[in-house]
Parts: C-alpha cells; structure tokens; sequence
C-alpha cells in the first residue's frame, strides 16, 4: 500500500512538475524573446530567426529611446502619477468600500447598484471629454488622478473582503468607544492588508500603464507621461517605415531602427520598473484575489 | 494605537494636499497657452510690433520648434509658432476637437474627408476672398489650374500645392519585382510582357527547385493592410495599363468602370491561376503578413512578385542590403499583358492633395495666417523647408545646391537629427514639392534627385541597371500621365457606399478561390459565379453614381489646361 502511494505520487510529481516547467517556459519564452529582439540589430531582426539569444547584439534599440530628451522628464511624472495616484485612489477606494459593507449603512442597496452600473455602462469618449474639459481638468497634472479615483471593480472587491469580517470585530470596537473612522483604521485596515495589497497593485499597474488620458486631455509636452511618450516614439518609427505621413517623407528619413525592434525595445522598459514592484506585494496578491472572492 | 492612527491621519492629509497641489500647479502653468488668441489679438493692437503668435497642429512629436529652420521661418515671416502635436489615433483626436472647438487656434492640418467634416462644421473659414487679396504667390503658383482648389460652391477649404513636375519622380518604380540572380543566369533579357516573365520564371524553377535547402518560391505577393489591393487588385491596373483610380478606371468616353467586373481583371487573375497550376504561386499569397513577408524576401527564396515601391524601399532593400545578399535584390520593370498597347498606368494628378492646410475659424489674424501659407508658395520657402539653411544643410556649387557633407554624415549617424535641424510641420504635408520639381533658378526643389537617388544604390545594382542601359528604376517607366484629378480627390458618393463595401468584400473573399482554381474549367466557373454575385450586389448602381461625380467634376474643371 504504502509503496504503492509513494509511486502514484511520485508519477504525480513527474507530470505535475513537466507540466508547470512547460507552463513556466511558455509564459518565460515570449519575454526573453523580446529582450533578445530588442537587444538585436534591427535590420537584422526583420530577416526573422531571433529567439533567445541575438545574433547581431547591439544596444542602439535602447540607445534610441533613451536618447529621447523628454523620457527622463516623463518617467519622473509618471512615477509621481502612479504613486500619489495609487495612494489617494487606495484610501478613496476602502473608504467607499467600508461604508457600503456597513448593514446599518441606509443608502447601501442603492449606492452599491449604482456603481456597478458605471462598471458596465459609459458616456462614450466626446462627453466624457466635454465633462473633462468644463471640470477644467483639460492639460493639468489632476486629470489623471482624479477621474479614475474610484474604480466600481477595486471597491466591489474591497466590499466583499469587508463583508465577510466577523461582525464581531466591529460590534466590539465600537462597545470599546471606538468612532467609525477609529473601527475603520485600527481594526478593519490592519486585517485587511491582503486585499489593500492586492488593490494597490492594481491601481498601480494600471497609473503606470495608462496613456489614454495623456492622449485625449493633455496635449502639453510638460504633462507627458513614459507611456505616452514611448507611444510617440513607436508612431514616428512606424510612420517612417510605411512611408505614413505623405509623399514628402518617403525617402527623407533613413531607417535607423524597425518598429518590431522598438516595439520590443519599449516593451523592457516599461515591463521592467514594474517588475520589481511585484515580488513585493505578490504573496498578498495570490492570499488577497482568494480571499476576497468569499462570501459569508 | 494611538500612534498609528495619528501616522494615518497625517498620510491622508499629506496624501490629499498632494493631489490637490498637483491640481493646481498644472491648472496654474496651463493658463498661458489656453488662450494665445486672445492675449495675443490684445497685444497686437496695443503694440503692432510684437510677433504675431499663430497657434498650428503639427503631425510630429519629435520636432524641435527652436530648430534653425523654424527660427529663420520666424524672421522671414515674424510669426512665432505654437505647435499643438497630434499622434496616435488622429482621427480620434480630430473628432474630440471639432465637438469640443478645442481645435489649435489658427491652423489645423487634415485629410480631405476630415476638410470636409470641419468645414461642414464650420470649424475652417473659406479662404477664396482672403487669397484673392492676399495670395498673389498662391495664384501665381497653379496659374490656369487655380480652379483646381475650389469645391462645387467655388469655396476654398484648404491649401495644398500643385503636382506638376518637370521629370518623373526618381523614386517611382514598378511593382513587379525580379530577382537579380535570375536575371544575372538568364542573361539579363528584356522583359516587357508578363509572359515574358513567366518563361522566365519556369526556367529557372525547373534548375533551382531549393534555395538554401528550402523550397524555392517563384511568385509572390501580399496585402498590406489585408484589403487584397497590393496583391490582387492594383496589378491588374499595371498589367493591362489602364489608368488606375483606386477601385475603378475610366475609359475613353469618361464612364467609371469598375475594375472587378473588368476583363483586365480575368487576364490577370488567370495570370495567377496559371502559375498557381504550374505549382509557382506562393500558397500563401493571400494570407501572408508583411513582417513574414519581408523575412521570406531576405530569405532569398522568392524569385518574382508585386510588391509596392513604398513597401519594398524603406522596408525589405535595407533588410537584404544589411545581410549583404546584394543577389536577392530586386529589379523592377513595368511588365504588362499586351506591349503594344498605350500605358496610361503611371499617372499624377495635378495637385498633392492629401495632408492640407486649413484656416480654423477661431482665428483672430486669418489675414496674417494667409500671408505666411502664401509664402509657402514661394521658390525661397521651399528652398527653406527642403534644403534647410544655405551654409548649414546645404551649399551651392558651381551653381546646384549640394546638402553639405557634414549634415549628410550627422544624418547618416543619427537620422533624429533631422528633427532638430530642418523639420517644419510643413514637413510630408501637402506643402512639399512634389521630387524633380525645378524652381525658378532652373536647380530642384527637393534634395531628392536622379543623383541622390543613386547614390543610395549598391555596385551591384548599378550593374544590373547598367545591362539594360539606365540608370534608375524610374527609367524603365513609362511616360507619366498628368491628369487634373484622381476619382479617389473627390471623395466617396454616399448613396453607394453600402453596396461598394459589399463589392469589396466579395471580391476579398473570392479572389482567392478563383486564383487557387484546380484547373481553367473551375476558374471560369468560378469567375463567373464571383460576377453574378458583384452583379447582385448592385454594381451597376455604383458605376452608376461615380460616373455621374466624374462627369460633373471633368465639366466644372473643363475650362483649366485648354
């Protein structure tokens, strides 16, 4: 019996650990692929045949982006919207979160309804960007962090976490004299740090990787952010290449760099900060999406 | 726990004050640029001799505003600009300004479809009375062909230049594509029919069925954007010679025919059919993409094909040329069906419409604006805007202006330096001469010439070239036919466009099975049935409707170039 468990698990062991391997190679392989793409030689890369290591090595990709004199500049704003963004819409989004958890919370039906009607239904781009621009938000550094300060998914997710707290936690902080503010802050949040965590990475990434607002509300070169200006590089390759704009250009601009080599040059750079961010949080992240699926 | 609640309370505070400031610095710093109409119609008055500011789109992110070129057309004209860039979806971007009136204050930079939306709108002003009174270098300019520019209203919307060139662009060439190597074994005969070609094609296959160990492929092609126009439709306007007006052609009688019911279309196709049952059409000639595509052509292994010129150009030569395989190059001849009949395949309209420069309405000064539009007519503009700054981009020697070697050989290291060196937004827009272009002091209007076409060619293609006696691809063309406007300038007839997409999509789906045909009964058969259903599909009607456009466009301008 016993030998027979210890061979039935070990034939277990095999596959599951080949089958984890080919599942980690096949999310590694198209990673590495593009480090290798972007650390070749343009020209050569559109011959094909580039896969984990390149043939032609050369860091012009990267010398290329980085020689983009607005890039620093944006990184900077960038990681200031991603932190002061992350930070406000994180506070917004327990406070929001904690009232409508509250059962003696009057509004709570109603409220809850009504956000997550805006998770499925828009005002389309022109009114939303009218709306923006008589809030006086056009070209400011606050349209990025104040539209999308409270996001219906990030508080349905928080609200379910608060939901299945025992009741007892709140009913005794209050019999200690705690006010709500005191109930929210000393004995909701700290319990709660798998599904701050795991918000706050979503809030993060998606600060970090949003252009679209820089694109429809900022058009001042001082507000650019990483992403929109990676964009504008990628653009002019792409429009050089195909000739884009008209007649004129056609055979003005030599092709320093392809837009596959760009394209997998931009991708490194803005994966990577990113990157390190998450080791950081990930064990609350896995413990934080588990936990606030239950429901009591 | 007291502690921790006090350390909460005060990252909140810091946290909102933070974003607060953050609010207010930006709104703080934008304040200036919101409004340059208005500061600067004010300052203007009180004090005439401050620049005028005028606030333009431009289609560049990368452009320097401080660069010598801006600075000199700042002296000329004694405007400062303030450039608004547009990248990304434009047309989304075009959108939200027209619903929003956030349009750049004086001039905006749009496709013809989009001059029109904006002057429907009544976003753009009509320039006529303007160019009238200040447009003497405009109307110099077109001369017999000013007419050329106004809508059916006689109104103005936009500015572009006209197309009329003294030599054919050296950068033209044919589509049809042929490997050097089979050439170079054939001894570089004359090609002029596709028949020729497929001769051609059928000797060298049965010698070199493989090409580095992988099977050899004598005739491809793709789509560029997925439409079946480069592989499929554009070829049966060079093959058969027939003046080529996106979907349609037009015959002698000025009847729109559209080009898929079309005989010329059956030669063609049955072209392909040919090949394709000889096994030398490329399996994947409707579904490759254009990164494969250019791998396959490095590969060497593709022997002939059509493929566009600004495909071919800036994005396979480079590719072959930096593997050195100078071999796998391609020369390109302008092959038809029948040689003895006339070629009106190259053709050029008479203006550059495209890219065009409109007035917004929101301007205080259209007057000043006009006036620095006019002077983008003028020989010393263009000058300017091609050639840069006499002394730093270029020289003149022994009276030719020659780009200096020292901003050739910045340019060559690093090809952004462009950017800050020469580029206007007047830069690829429809402001440009059009290559071979010559100015009033009998030298070119642009730096790209018959020479400095060739000295971007390799040894090895000046050989090939010099078998057959010429010295550009351009030379293997045919005479270019000039004609005043291409059916695609007037725009779309919007009763039919529902039934032209349906003829579009049909023909998408079937060209392939009619090509891939098993023998000439299936491809007859299946041609006909693609005709009966475009027949179905209403083709008639929109033959119909375009003919009507093209015949009230050629009577409105039928006065100019008599």
């Amino acid at each position: 019996m016993r030998s027979r468990t210890k061979v039935g698990d070990s034939i277990f062991n095999v596959f599951n650990n080949t089958l984890l391997l080919l599942l980690g190679i096949a999310t590694l392989y198209p990673f590495l692929n593009l480090l290798a793409v972007s650390l070749n030689q343009s020209l050569d890369t559109m011959r094909g045949g580039i896969y984990l290591w390149p043939r032609d090595f050369t860091l012009d990709n990267y010398r290329l982006i980085f020689s983009n004199d607005r890039l620093f500049d944006s990184a900077a704003l960038s990681v200031l919207r991603t932190l002061i963004g992350t930070g406000l819409s994180v506070i917004c989004t327990i406070m929001v979160a904690y009232a409508l958890s509250r059962r003696e919370y009057m509004l709570r039906k109603s409220l809850n309804a009504i956000i997550v009607v805006s998770m499925y239904v828009n005002g389309g781009i022109i009114p939303i960007y009218l709306m923006i621009k008589n809030l006086g938000l056009t070209n400011t550094f606050a349209v990025y962090i104040i539209p999308g300060l409270i996001g219906a998914f990030n508080v349905m997710i928080m609200r379910s976490y608060f939901d299945q707290l025992p009741d007892g936690l709140v009913e005794s902080a209050k019999l200690d004299g705690a006010n709500e503010w005191q109930t929210l802050f000393r004995v909701v949040m700290p319990i709660s740090l798998p599904v701050i965590a795991t918000i706050t990475l979503f809030i993060s990434v998606g600060h970090w990787n949003s252009w679209t607002d820089n694109f429809l509300y900022n058009s001042k070169e001082s507000l650019t952010l990483l992403q929109y200006q990676l964009m504008q590089i990628l653009m002019q390759t792409t429009e050089q290449v195909s000739g884009g704009i008209g007649s004129g250009t056609d055979d003005a601009i030599l092709n320093f760099t392809t837009p596959q080599s760009i394209r997998a040059t931009m991708s490194m750079v803005v994966t990577l900060p990113i990157l390190f961010v998450y080791p950081f949080l990930q064990k609350y992240f896995i413990k934080g999406m588990t936990l606030g699926a239950m429901k009591e | 726990m007291n502690k921790m609640f006090r350390l909460l309370v005060i990252v909140l505070v810091f946290a909102v004050a933070a974003g607060c400031s953050g609010g207010n610095n930006g709104g703080n710093s934008t304040a200036p640029t919101n409004k340059p109409g208005e500061t600067n119609a004010g300052t203007q008055s009180a004090a005439p001799q401050e620049p005028v500011v005028v606030q333009m789109a431009s289609l560049y992110p990368n452009l320097d505003a401080n660069n010598p070129v801006m600075t000199e057309l700042s002296k000329k004209s004694g405007f400062k600009f303030d450039l608004v860039t547009v990248t990304g979806d434009r047309n989304q971007k075009f959108d939200l300004w027209l619903a929003s009136g956030d349009y750049p204050a004086d001039t905006v930079i749009l496709k013809p479809d989009y001059i029109k939306k904006y002057s429907d709108a009544g976003a753009i002003i009509p320039l006529e009375d303007l160019i009238e009174e200040h447009g003497p270098n405009i109307k110099k300019h077109f001369g017999e062909y000013f007419d050329l520019l106004k809508d059916e209203n006689g109104h103005i919307w936009s500015l572009y230049v006209s197309n009329i060139t003294d030599e054919p662009t050296p950068t033209m060439q044919s589509e049809f594509a042929v490997s050097y190597k089979m050439l170079e074994e054939a001894g570089y005969p004359e090609l002029e029919t596709m028949d020729d070609l497929f001769n051609l094609l059928k000797d060298y296959y049965e010698k070199h069925p493989q090409t580095n160990g992988q099977p050899t492929i004598p005739f491809s092609g793709f789509s560029y954007n997925d439409n079946t126009y480069e592989n499929a439709t554009g070829p049966i306007f060079t093959t058969s010679g027939l003046e080529n007006h996106g979907d349609f052609t037009i015959d002698e009688n000025d009847n729109v025919r559209h080009i898929f019911t079309s005989e010329e279309a059956k030669t063609y196709l049955a072209f392909l059919n040919k090949l394709h049952i000889a096994g030398m059409l490329d399996k994947e000639f409707f579904t490759l993409k254009n990164d494969t595509m250019t791998q396959r052509l490095a590969e060497g292994r593709v022997l002939a094909g059509a493929f566009p010129s600004w495909y071919m150009q800036p994005e396979v030569e480079p590719v072959i040329r930096a593997a050195g395989n100078f071999d796998d190059l391609y020369a390109y001849f302008p092959l038809v069906f029948d040689a003895t009949k006339p070629n009106k395949n190259f053709t050029a309209a008479a203006t550059r419409s495209n890219w065009n420069w409109a007035i917004t309405s929101k301007s205080k000064h259209p007057e000043e604006v006009i006036k620095l539009l006019d002077y983008m007519f003028t020989d010393e503009a263009q000058i300017l805007i091609n050639w840069g700054i006499e002394g730093s981009h270029y020289e003149v020697v022994d009276g030719k202006r020659v780009i200096k070697e020292e901003y050739k050989q910045g340019v060559a290291a690093n090809p952004d330096l462009i950017w800050s060196e020469i580029v206007t937004p007047f830069y690829g827009t429809s402001m440009y001469f059009a290559h071979g272009t010559k100015l009033a002091d009998g030298d070119y209007a642009t730096p790209t010439t018959r020479d400095s076409v060739r000295e971007k060619y390799d040894e090895r293609t000046k050989e090939v070239l010099a078998e057959y006696g010429k010295e550009v691809w351009a030379d293997f063309i045919p005479e270019v036919n000039f004609i005043l406007h291409g059916l695609g300038q007037l725009g779309d007839v919007e009763e039919v466009r529902a039934e032209a997409e349906r003829l579009k999509q049909i023909w998408n789906r079937d060209t392939a099975k009619i090509v891939f045909s098993a023998s000439e009964e299936e491809f007859e058969k299946q041609w006909n049935e693609t005709m009966r259903a475009l027949e179905k599909a209403g083709i008639a009607k929109v033959e119909e409707a375009y003919t009507k456009l093209w015949k009230e466009a050629t009577a409105r301008y039928s006065h100019i170039g008599k």
